[in-house]
């Protein structure tokens, strides 16, 4: 840490602000990693850091390095550039892959796509099919009390 | 460096550190080859945004140049193991 550059403060407030919208950002991105029950709902965790996380750091490099150095410093927009292509690719290739995975498993996940009107109707499926996190238990009926008495 | 960008930066590095350990937690935990999977591709883009951070907290350009490998080698190998996850193999 060199303590002799100065930046302006404008440039040190839009930079702060930056770091720590980027930091929320991702940090909330993980929580839904963590929090959610499906795999479906949490592929959609991590985008939120992939996207607007790394957008918040690529701006808050390229102003401090341009504030810093000789001349703009734009190679952040590389960084920026090849995640908006890539993460995009990885997303569908790793949820086709689950899908795949799921069917096989025998999962109630949507059925490969048909032409409309061949066929007989897929059956209705619900998130609940492939929740594998739900707490067990947790919607049983409880049975009435004199019931519990007895047998207490 | 001054006080306040020194603040935001160590702010944001905690931030993104409580991200990975929490996505650790999903690769450890994850009921599903696809949920480790995740978890590993989420882990390295927060590593490549810790990197970003530090070269800003350090004033240096060469944290930059390890953020580009991460994101190009995190890319090979979630691609690699999607692919795995689908057809069983990776090369055919």
């Amino acid at each position: 840490m060199s303590a002799e550059i100065v930046l302006p403060l404008w440039a040190e407030v839009v930079i702060s602000l930056l770091l720590v919208a980027g930091g929320l950002l991702t940090l909330i991105g993980c929580l839904g990693l963590w929090r959610f029950h499906s795999f479906y709902q949490r592929m959609h965790g991590p985008t939120l850091g992939a996207t607007m996380g790394m957008v918040s750091f690529a701006l808050a490099s390229m102003l401090y390095f341009s504030m810093t150095g000789d001349g703009a410093a734009l190679h952040e927009i590389l960084i920026a550039i090849f995640l908006t292509l890539t993460v995009p690719a990885t997303t569908l290739m790793l949820a086709r892959a689950a899908l795949y995975r799921h069917r096989r498993a025998g999962k109630a996940v949507p059925a490969p796509d048909r032409a409309p009107g061949t066929g007989a109707e897929p059956p209705r499926f619900t998130t609940d099919d492939i929740d594998d996190e739900r707490p067990q238990g947790v919607d049983d009926v409880p049975p009435p009390a004199g019931e519990r008495a007895d047998r207490s | 460096m001054t006080n306040l960008l020194g603040w935001a930066s160590l702010f944001s590095l905690l931030c993104i550190g409580v991200a990975m350990l929490l996505a650790t937690l999903r690769l450890l935990k994850g009921p599903a080859a696809q949920d480790r999977v995740l978890a590993l591709d989420t882990l390295y883009v927060c590593a490549m945004l810790m990197l970003l951070v530090l070269g800003i907290r350090f004033d240096s350009t060469e944290f930059f140049e390890a953020a580009v490998t991460i994101a190009l080698l995190g890319f090979v190998s979630s691609v690699a193991l999607a692919k795995f996850l689908l057809r069983g193999e990776v090369i055919e």
